[in-house]
């Protein structure tokens, strides 16, 4: 399976990109990692930290600069993809599931299956 | 998260315990939640129909349930309506570490449309007026028409139109 995960500004984006990296490891899926610039303060850091990442678990992966949530979905709606995976899917005091904008626009607008990672 | 809420403070709410009978002549009482009560609520949602299920809540198995209550129950208000011996429906107020708190309400689908969710959210607002509680807020399908022209009779106002759920607020 040909797996896109998005790393955007939120806090565990990065964690739900190693959760996938471990995946990748068991499932062999081919893994593309696409860095949403227009969420990420310094998305060069980042990209080097993704390159530790996957050389740390001799994993390879090609990433993407994508511009922001738009241009992801379009990303993942070629015919490179299987499914997008996305950090996402907060709990309200009242422990109801709540999305973010960034969320309700992928699900929305994705053709290809998405995964909300927590 | 910032949210926005009413200038005006909403009206005066009955508060519990509140005795009624129902759209179905039944004898009901609402009353402020007690440890005692504990045993009938989770019972409650353990027969919960999971097609009254909103966002993800309540969970569907008793130990999530179980789970789930000791969360939600930790420095919340909260009332019980009870009818007989039966636990039947129940509002709560989750604080959102912001000063403001959460609502929900679950009726039992045995017990709905006859009234009590209205006599719910009344008089647990009441009770937290009472409390301290200033801001409230929550979140409601926006095709959810009934619900949302209630939490209007008694002041909440929209906040937000754009997600997938509406959030409307209230200032006690």
């Amino acid at each position: 399976m040909n797996v896109v995960v998005s790393i955007d500004g939120s806090d565990d984006a990065f964690a739900v990109f190693e959760r996938a990296v471990g995946r990748a490891h068991e499932t062999g899926d081919d893994l593309t990692v696409a860095l949403v610039e227009s969420a990420l303060d310094d998305a060069a850091t980042v990209a080097d930290r993704v390159h530790e990442t996957l050389s740390e678990a001799s994993l390879e992966a090609a990433i993407e600069h994508v511009a922001d949530d738009g241009e992801l979905v379009d990303l993942a709606n070629g015919e490179r993809f299987d499914r997008l995976v996305v950090s996402g899917g907060e709990r309200t005091p009242t422990g109801k599931l709540s999305f973010s904008r960034t969320t309700e626009f992928v699900l929305m607008n994705a053709n290809v299956s998405v995964t909300l990672a927590r | 998260m910032t949210r926005i809420y009413p200038d005006e403070r909403a009206g005066e709410f009955e508060r519990p315990p509140i005795e009624f009978t129902d759209g179905h002549d039944r004898d009901i009482e609402i009353t402020v939640y007690a440890d005692d009560d504990r045993a009938a609520l989770t019972e409650m949602y353990v027969s919960f129909d999971p097609a009254d299920r909103a966002q993800g809540i309540p969970p569907t198995e008793r130990g999530a349930i179980e789970g789930w209550l000791d969360t939600i129950l930790d420095g919340s208000y909260n009332v019980v309506a009870s009818h007989g011996e039966e636990c039947v429906g129940h509002a709560t107020l989750v604080p959102d570490g912001e000063d403001a708190h959460e609502l929900a309400i679950f009726v039992l689908d045995t017990h709905q449309q006859a009234g009590i969710g209205s006599r719910l959210l009344t008089g647990l607002l009441g009770h937290a007026r009472a409390e301290g509680a200033e801001h409230v807020w929550l979140t409601v399908e926006r095709w959810n028409t009934p619900a949302v022209a209630l939490y209007r009779k008694v002041g909440f106002e929209t906040t937000d139109t754009e997600s997938f759920e509406m959030e409307m607020s209230l200032r006690l």
